[in-house]
């Protein structure tokens, strides 16, 4: 069945499509108040103002809305940039953009150029994320062996949570540092679609400039050589995807804050459907990325314990063994 | 060529090396150049953070007192008007030694070793218990006033406290549910002494019914689902509380709830360091009460 769905990229597309829609449902139904099928179908379509169609239309759908958005970008991110760097290993979390993104978002908080203009935290937010990937690009492009990949990250990462640490250190009130705790753990609770209208323009512009990469990746893959002998222009393809992560992720981190993982997982697990070639990856990465946020949000919502789990928190959980998983199986190529 | 490359790289790291031992030159220097021009009198009673502060304010007399931590005069301090003039620390042991204090109180800052190296140094120093509870957190100022020679400034101000508060147990209680909400969306629930305060108040909270436990986001389906009776809210209006769309609080919903319900704005200083001041927390939650008519005047339950 998986074999004859690898040959039909359309019906790869079509089922994760349908499976996302059911997720979307799903997550529509459950959190603090449980809904049924009915309540929520009534809640969404019907004009009353009730308290079950203020939860639904206020706080439910919202929440799911920029849960498939964060997902998809960084499903699409993470596919593009293994595929710009040759190497699974690349992901915003990992290689340190999301980290980044949100050393400018607590930065933007902290200062107190949040209260100045809403914009701030997702401009902050995605001039970090593009920082950090032009650093990337510098230290990682001319060798993209796993070893400098992860070595960049670390050094990215780590100066941006040295960044984060050092901003948190100087927090005025408790207040301040717990809005800073909770960006970096990461969460769609309690989301508007002021958010997401705050937010979507720049993750789509940042999806628009990435759109028809595909064929510049399928060529890198054969090496920045052999792609310039093909006609491609490979720096134009860098920096498509350079910009296009930075803005797209920095957006997406600034209302959702840090959410690691899903550009690593996502890909890993599409590639083992559809094979290696980077243009095929893209866009059932983008769904599952969207599909993978929606269901690790559900499973926030489960009862656990007395406290509350944050989407950061589970997908660190799911991702972490996998990276090291990846780790264990590409050790060879470490060099 | 490798040995020139490699020449090169050892020039070019000098000027680094020059700054980094200028960088921590003005490191090293500065606490004693703190120390030196601190104003603080010489052999007084030190605090070194911001609970150990509220005792020393609350206790001593201003010109018994040395220094205070750099916190004492913010806005969510309760003594912070009498901290004013007085010199601060940041309450660093190298600070402190150099000081020389007649006495110097703590409750968390100073690290594991902080009294050993205070008692090399000759310095006698008290950590403040910690406490969980009203009742508990009042009568730790008996501790520490025995500590600081203030026992009978101690026992006036428990022995006040204590009669308030059996005092406010006494007053008929209301029905009504109260939300506490702060600009990051947090709200604190069964097993704080937020929640204890409001009930001292003579009100009920939300916390019960909706399963809010200890320190959480609130959850807005739920208070949506049965709205409380009105708002207790803290930090809105401190200084160094920046309330943005980003702020943990921006949803429509959160904003909706503060302007439709009664709300209380109790101010952050009276919910400083875990309860402490708990009783004028409570008295100020009930005369705001009564003052938006959540109470009637003779103290029993408006609705």
């Amino acid at each position: 069945m998986i074999k004859a769905l690898a040959d039909r990229p359309w019906a790869i597309n079509l089922v994760l499509l349908i499976g996302l829609f059911v997720a979307g449902i799903v997550s529509g139904l459950f959190g603090q108040v449980n809904l049924s099928p009915f309540e929520f179908g009534a809640a969404l379509f019907g004009g009353a103002d009730d308290p079950i169609s203020i939860i639904v239309r206020e706080l439910r759908l919202p929440r799911i809305f920029i849960g498939m958005l964060a997902g998809a970008t960084l499903g699409y991110t993470g596919a593009a940039l293994q595929g710009m760097l040759r190497n699974p290993l690349a992901d915003p979390g990992v290689i340190g953009v999301s980290a980044s993104a949100g050393l400018g978002a607590v930065s933007a908080i902290y200062l107190g150029i949040s209260a100045v203009s809403a914009l701030a935290v997702p401009l902050m937010a995605m001039g970090g994320a593009l920082i950090a990937t032009l650093i990337l690009m510098l230290l990682a492009a001319r060798d993209s062996s796993i070893l400098t990949l992860i070595l960049a990250g670390i050094g990215i990462s780590s100066l941006a949570t040295a960044g984060v640490s050092l901003v948190m250190n100087f927090a005025p009130n408790p207040m301040s540092l717990q809005d800073m705790i909770l960006w970096m753990l990461g969460s769609l609770e309690n989301r508007t679609f002021d958010d997401l209208l705050l937010a979507a323009p720049f993750i789509l512009i940042g999806w628009a400039i990435m759109v028809g990469v595909g064929q510049g990746l399928n060529a890198l893959s054969l090496g920045s050589e052999t792609a310039h002998s093909l006609g491609i222009n490979v720096k134009a393809v860098r920096w498509r995807v350079v910009l296009g992560t930075a803005l797209s992720v920095g957006a997406t981190v600034s209302v959702c804050g840090t959410v690691g993982f899903v550009g690593l997982v996502v890909p890993h697990f599409v590639r083992a459907i559809i094979g290696y070639e980077p243009r095929r990856l893209l866009l059932p990465s983008a769904i599952s990325g969207a599909l993978l946020m929606t269901l690790a949000d559900i499973f926030t919502r489960l009862p656990v314990g007395h406290g509350q789990l944050k989407l950061g928190v589970v997908m660190a959980v799911i991702g972490a063994p996998l990276f090291i998983y990846i780790i264990f199986k590409t050790r060879g190529n470490m060099r | 060529m490798g040995i020139r490359y490699k020449k090169g790289r050892t020039a070019n790291v000098w000027p680094w090396i020059a700054a980094s031992l200028v960088g921590w030159g003005a490191l090293v220097c500065a606490p004693a150049v703190a120390a030196e021009q601190s104003p603080g009198k010489s052999r007084g009673l030190v605090s070194i953070d911001f609970c150990a502060d509220q005792y020393l304010l609350g206790l001593a007399n201003k010109e018994e007192i040395q220094a205070v931590s750099f916190e004492a005069s913010g806005p969510q301090s309760y003594y912070g008007g009498r901290a004013e003039g007085v010199a601060t620390v940041k309450g660093s042991m190298e600070e402190i030694l150099l000081m020389q204090p007649r006495f110097v109180l703590r409750t968390w800052r100073g690290g594991p070793r902080a009294k050993e190296i205070m008692a090399r140094a000759g310095i006698p120093s008290f950590q403040a218990p910690y406490a969980i509870g009203i009742e508990d957190n009042i009568k730790s100022f008996t501790v520490v006033g025995e500590r600081l020679g203030k026992a009978d400034v101690a026992q006036v101000f428990v022995a006040e406290n204590l009669a308030r508060l059996v005092e406010l147990r006494s007053l008929e209680r209301s029905n009504l549910k109260a939300v506490y909400m702060t600009p990051s969306g947090f709200t604190a629930g069964r097993g704080t002494f937020v929640d204890d305060i409001i009930k001292l108040a003579g009100f009920d909270t939300i916390a019960e019914d909706a399963g809010i436990n200890f320190w959480m986001s609130l959850p807005l389906e739920k208070l949506v689902m049965s709205p409380p009776d009105f708002v207790v809210a803290t930090f809105f209006g401190d200084p160094d509380v920046h309330v943005s769309h980003w702020s943990g609080g921006r949803h429509s919903i959160y904003k909706q709830l503060m302007g439709d319900l009664p709300t209380i704005h109790v101010p952050s200083r009276y919910l400083s360091c875990g309860g402490a001041f708990a009783v004028d927390a409570a008295e100020y939650i009930r005369s705001e009460a009564r003052a938006l008519g959540l109470l009637s005047s003779e103290g029993v339950a408006g609705d």
